[in-house]
């Protein structure tokens, strides 16, 4: 295990047409890391975050998780890794148990492992009674949560979530902050894009802020914000540059 | 009308790939322009085809029977084409709020909806009819007034069979709809409703009677055959060769009359079948209880059956080749086929055809492939599986794995059939189940290959993902050559039918392994 668990170095991704939506972006996410991804719409926060999942290729760059890299050893890469979309579309013709029996499965859990994190997690997001339900019947905030428990079954080093707190009711965004800082503490660490600026502000000990696919700043968050906030480095940041 | 066209445009923008033409990238110009080539293979083949059976029907003195045999022709394939995908058309699409949400009745909604179905329907009649019917009048030196009747003809045929198979699949809807296993009891109706239409299609057009008869006799039986089973097609028949205004416009009445009834009655049930689809069960009891491990592969397969018969839709058009596999050997089981032999005066002929049962099975199997859309399946769901810690050719594997699950039994179960009918020998019955197994393999690797080629992520019906792929299309296509190709060689060359179909195999399976080397070189990325 290395203190590093995502380094991504001279990331970029051209898109059919033309368009660089990354273009050389290099940072590194440490163990114990909750690190935000600012950034408006298009600027290649998405795109950044697929290519670092593996879901996406890219023309050049290394990406490496926990030492390995993606393009090289994608299967070593994802056992560490869970990812969520921002629209996150699951099985709808599952119930909620098969599917997250069907990533438990996937990662290898134990049978005995994730019956406890499946009832500890669906407890807490009182999703325990839908279980049994299709997905299909479930809301867009019931669907979030079950992916987001399905994330935490497998205890990943590295949680990379793409705008996890839309559709979040309060209740459960305080329940997900929580779990971010718990998996932090037991030396996992979280890359995350957002929108809402004070949630990064008070939530991460790092920030980075992207525009056009290029990064405009990155480091720790008091660091990036000075005196200021987060807000208003973000406005004028993305005002001038 | 205005609303209704509006509601129209926008399905045919997506069906038709306007707008990835208009504003797609290259690749996506390439994937509808590829589709359009096959459209047009297709086309030029429905033409030629329809166009020699009339001329050599024409040519047999049987020119009047040429409009209604035609038009009946297409009444069982838009009838069973349209059954497979009526509930997809109708109900539960995935834009149904937004469309419903619009300040626009039911009834337009729904014969926008229908109308997608009845150009595509107008379209394939047209490739079928209209041929048929141009050998009509230039054989009979048509009247204006019969060509007037010809035209109109072409914009009516679809409509009686296309309602028809919409009504029926209204009713499996709507009595699915109230249970909680929907879509189980869907596809058990679904296919008892098919196996009846192929039954009454298969009665209309059995005869009983010598061989040596039938082919005197064939003009009137066929011309009775049609007007007993088909009133619809007796009275075109009477229309075009009599030049009979009456019988035309009784005709059309039975054409419009159905469309407009079932639009009504539908109208006032569509929102309340609808909700009743979209309202999903949940019990909300679940009580944690133990859970069970299992591999990769077997999570990944488990998943596949589970989509699989999730959906009607995919079910019936993935699978349908090995229902009608079995009901074709059962029905082989029934017919008696030493009087064939002699009464036909071709020896050797059960030689042959013990010799190329196995090519039977896979003119099936070559319908029947789950994988060609499993890929578009995923739908936007494919970023799960992409980012699970698995090889790619695992997941690959489990696709595979579902499509043989159809068809092995099947296969099995008609080669014991066809074994006890054909009264095969040990390497003819050896060959009744080893070649069908090598061609489900080479369907599924086929199938997996051209569905990572020609994907069809962005659906909003099943419908597209599955009938309306090219990938899809293109399977079919190419599984129906290598059928046809050594079926023709093994008719040709008689005595030599056995070493044809050995050599068959042996390649299917070389190119099956070679193809499945392949696929282990793919990684699979959004």
């Amino acid at each position: 295990m290395t203190a590093n668990i995502l380094e991504i170095k001279n990331l970029s991704k051209t898109y059919s047409r033309g368009k660089k939506a990354v273009d050389n972006l290099s940072l590194t996410v440490q163990a114990g890391d909750i690190y935000g991804f600012i950034g408006h719409n298009g600027a290649g926060k998405t795109t950044a975050i697929r290519s670092l999942v593996g879901v996406l290729e890219f023309e050049s760059g290394k990406i490496l998780i926990d030492g390995n890299s993606i393009e090289e050893n994608p299967v070593a890469c994802k056992s560490v890794i869970a990812y969520i979309p921002d629209n996150p579309d699951l099985y709808d013709f599952l119930t909620g148990i098969q599917y997250l029996n069907y990533v438990g499965d996937m990662f290898g859990v134990s049978s005995a492992e994730r019956e406890a994190r499946i009832k500890k997690y669906a407890d807490l997001w009182e999703l325990t009674a839908n279980l049994g339900d299709l997905i299909s019947s479930y809301s867009h905030g019931m669907k979030q949560k079950l992916a987001l428990i399905s994330a935490f079954v497998h205890r990943p080093r590295l949680l990379v979530l793409d705008e996890p707190f839309v559709g979040l009711d309060p209740q459960a965004a305080f329940h997900l902050k929580n779990m971010m800082r718990e998996l932090c503490k037991e030396g996992g660490a979280i890359f995350f894009s957002t929108h809402v600026l004070e949630v990064a502000e008070k939530l991460c000990n790092k920030v980075a802020i992207i525009k056009g696919g290029k990064l405009i700043a990155s480091g720790k968050t008091e660091e990036v914000r000075g005196n200021r906030s987060l807000e208003d480095i973000f406005m004028e940041v993305v005002k001038h540059e | 009308m205005n609303k209704c066209w509006l509601l129209l445009k926008i399905q045919l923008l997506g069906i038709l790939g306007i707008n990835a033409i208009r504003h797609g990238g290259k690749k996506e110009k390439q994937r509808v322009l590829a589709i359009g080539f096959s459209v047009l293979i297709l086309v030029i083949f429905g033409v030629v085809l329809s166009t020699a059976l009339s001329i050599g029907l024409a040519a047999l003195g049987m020119a009047d029977i040429v409009p209604s045999l035609m038009l009946m022709v297409c009444t069982i394939v838009t009838l069973l084409l349209t059954f497979l995908i009526s509930n997809n058309v109708l109900f539960a699409f995935r834009d149904y709020d937004m469309v419903m949400s619009l300040p626009v009745n039911n009834s337009t909604v729904i014969i926008s909806r229908l109308l997608t179905v009845y150009i595509t329907n107008f379209l394939f009649g047209l490739v079928f009819i209209a041929p048929s019917m141009i050998v009509f009048a230039v054989t009979i030196k048509a009247s204006v007034s019969v060509l007037a009747m010809m035209i109109a003809t072409l914009f009516l045929a679809p409509l009686l069979p296309m309602i028809a198979a919409m009504f029926l699949g209204a009713i499996i809807t709507a009595v699915s709809a109230r249970f909680r296993y929907r879509n189980a009891l869907n596809i058990l109706l679904s296919i008892a409703f098919f196996i009846a239409l192929i039954g009454i299609s298969g009665s209309i057009n059995s005869v009983n009677m010598e061989p040596e008869q039938l082919l005197t006799e064939i003009g009137n039986i066929l011309e009775s055959t049609i007007s007993n089973a088909y009133p619809p097609a007796d009275l075109l028949h009477s229309a075009l060769t009599n030049g009979d205004w009456g019988s035309f416009g009784l005709f059309a009445l039975i054409s419009i009359i159905p469309f407009a009834l079932f639009v009504a009655l539908l109208s006032k049930l569509y929102i309340k079948i609808n909700s009743a689809l979209f309202t999903s069960r949940s019990r909300s009891n679940y009580r944690m209880g133990t859970l069970k491990a299992s591999t990769p592969f077997k999570a990944l397969y488990i998943k596949e059956l589970r989509r699989l018969f999730s959906s009607s839709m995919y079910f019936l058009n993935s699978s349908i080749g090995m229902i009608l596999l079995i009901v074709a050997v059962i029905a082989v089981l029934f017919i008696n086929l030493e009087t064939i032999e002699t009464s036909m005066g071709i020896p050797g002929i059960m030689t042959l055809f013990r010799s190329t049962a196995p090519l039977l099975a896979c003119f099936f199997i070559s319908i029947s492939s789950t994988t060609s859309a499993s890929m578009s399946m995923e739908g936007k769901s494919r970023w799960i599986p992409l980012t699970m810690p698995v090889k790619t050719m695992t997941i690959f594997n489990a696709k595979i794995a579902a499509n043989l699950t159809v068809d092995i039994p099947a296969i099995l179960i008609s080669g014991i059939i066809l074994a006890v009918s054909l009264k095969t020998n040990l390497p003819e019955t050896f060959f009744l189940f080893v070649t069908p197994i090598i061609f489900a393999c080479f369907i599924a690797v086929l199938g997996l290959i051209f569905n990572l080629k020609f994907p069809k992520y962005d659906w909003i019906t099943e419908q597209q993902a599955v009938k309306q792929s090219l990938s899809v299309t293109v399977t079919f296509g190419v599984g129906i050559l290598v059928v046809l190709i050594p079926f023709g060689v093994a008719m040709v060359s008689g005595a030599y039918a056995v070493l044809t179909l050995v050599i068959t195999t042996l390649l299917i399976l070389f190119v099956t392994c070679a193809l499945y080397g392949r696929l282990n070189k793919t990684r699979l990325y959004l």
